[in-house]
């Protein structure tokens, strides 16, 4: 795989990640490259009879710059965020698919709150018996909504877990919507519902690839996680593939094969695919019961903060202060006392 | 240690009170002493530049990107920006 540069810059929220790449001034790409086609490192190049041309060797070379633009080339898995996180929960899952494991596809939202999204083999998951309302889990695998969440409401039978994350996503869902399925195409009823679908799709322009999921369909292979091709039909949703589960646990990508369909109310989900796990039998810190994942000496730094606390409360500045400081040094001998011997500088390679 | 032994040993007979300051004492201990740590990972996606943290996350510890100064698939630590790129992305999201 290619050699490449990374750079990141926070930007509120969000993390800016950044790519370096070369450019020339007369606006050609004066990348590193081979003479024949298909071959991406010298030593391959060589090997296959044709001549590296190193990126320096530009005869605009004088005029070369870098500069960081936006990432070039789509890589699954490409970041690694290693971050810390506050122990307010247990995972106490035995890892039983189907029982206290379970995996989905994407998330998504119904306008209000975070929804989940899952699909078997062939037909649609049904989580009633799986999710009831208040249920705490855990969400491993999403980038973005790894950690601990609550469920609002029993799991559905058409394979949407709804929690009570707020989730706001533009757009969320088209809610019985009447279309018309053929050659793998949602074609919306009428032209109001044309119209929406076409809202829809503009709304999610941005995305290299969109993904819906599709519920309620008359027909089980109407239903599911589904990738789009293309936006030029108009008022019309294109289906490409369809993402399932299969019974050893594997995601499948495979061509959609939708049975023809007149008039059938369905709703469509806008979602984003992810590779999600989800724990079940968490224990979460709600009451006198918990167990806190500190050792004895870190937990001790806990009393010390509350007692903080209480002075604070009673305007006891000095009291507070006392115990803050005992907090932040309880918790430095805890962390030092971890550390032995000299430290040794190494190189980056 | 439990809860409950915390509010014998703190003196808070208020539960709902205890629990609230025990979690903002262990988010204190993320912040400072990243006592629990954890690895997740993001798709890059072609001409997308703002990328979601985490949920859970309170403080970033290293962001590594895949092939990163290297042609082997490992992951190393990308370098901060001081300044923005003078290259905006084209649709800010």
């Amino acid at each position: 795989m290619a050699f490449k540069r990374y750079a990141y810059y926070n930007k509120g929220n969000k993390v800016a990640i950044v790519e370096e790449s070369s450019h020339s001034t007369s606006g050609f790409l004066a990348v590193a490259h081979c003479t024949l086609s298909g071959y991406t490192t010298k030593a391959t190049c060589e090997a296959a009879g044709g001549q590296w041309i190193p990126s320096s060797g530009s005869s605009t070379s004088d005029t070369m710059y870098e500069k960081y633009t936006s990432p070039t080339e789509s890589i699954s898995k490409g970041i690694e965020i290693e971050y810390s996180y506050t122990p307010t929960f247990n995972i106490q899952s035995t890892l039983t698919e189907g029982s206290d494991f379970h995996r989905f596809i994407g998330w998504g939202s119904n306008g209000t709150n975070l929804l989940l999204f899952t699909y078997g083999a062939s037909d649609v998951a049904d989580l009633s018996s799986l999710f009831a309302a208040d249920d705490w889990i855990y969400i491993s695998g999403s980038g973005r909504w790894s950690g601990l969440h609550q469920v609002k409401s029993a799991g559905s039978a058409t394979g949407i877990l709804t929690l009570k994350t707020k989730c706001n996503l533009k757009p969320s869902v088209l809610t019985d919507i009447v279309v018309d399925i053929a050659d793998e195409l949602y074609i919306g009823d009428t032209n109001t519902q044309k119209m929406d679908i076409e809202a829809f799709k503009d709304a999610q322009d941005y995305r290299g690839t969109s993904y819906i999921f599709v519920e309620n369909a008359v027909n089980a292979d109407g239903n599911g996680i589904f990738s789009l091709s293309d936006t030029s039909n108009s008022g019309a949703l294109n289906v490409n593939n369809q993402i399932t589960i299969d019974a050893d646990g594997d995601y499948t990508s495979t061509a959609a094969n939708v049975t023809t369909a007149g008039n059938d109310t369905v709703s469509i989900y806008n979602i984003f695919y992810e590779q999600i796990s989800v724990y079940e039998g968490i224990e979460a810190l709600e009451d006198e019961s918990f167990e806190l994942d500190l050792t004895e000496y870190q937990a001790q730094a806990v009393v010390y903060y509350v007692k903080a606390k209480l002075s604070e409360d009673m305007r006891d500045m000095e009291g507070r202060e006392f115990f803050m400081r005992l907090f932040k040094k309880q918790m430095e001998k805890g962390a030092s006392s971890r550390k032995r011997g000299p430290y040794i500088v190494r190189g980056f390679f | 240690m439990k809860v409950v032994d915390i509010m014998e040993r703190a003196g808070v007979v208020e539960t709902g009170r205890a629990v609230i300051y025990i979690k903002e004492a262990l988010e204190e201990i993320a912040m400072s002493s990243e006592t629990h740590v954890e690895t997740t990972r993001i798709d890059i996606e072609a001409g997308k530049r703002f990328y979601q943290l985490p949920n859970n996350a309170v403080k970033i510890l290293d962001i590594r990107c895949k092939n990163h100064e290297n042609g082997d698939s490992e992951y190393r630590s990308i370098p901060r920006s001081v300044y923005e790129p003078f290259t905006e992305d084209t649709d800010g999201i």
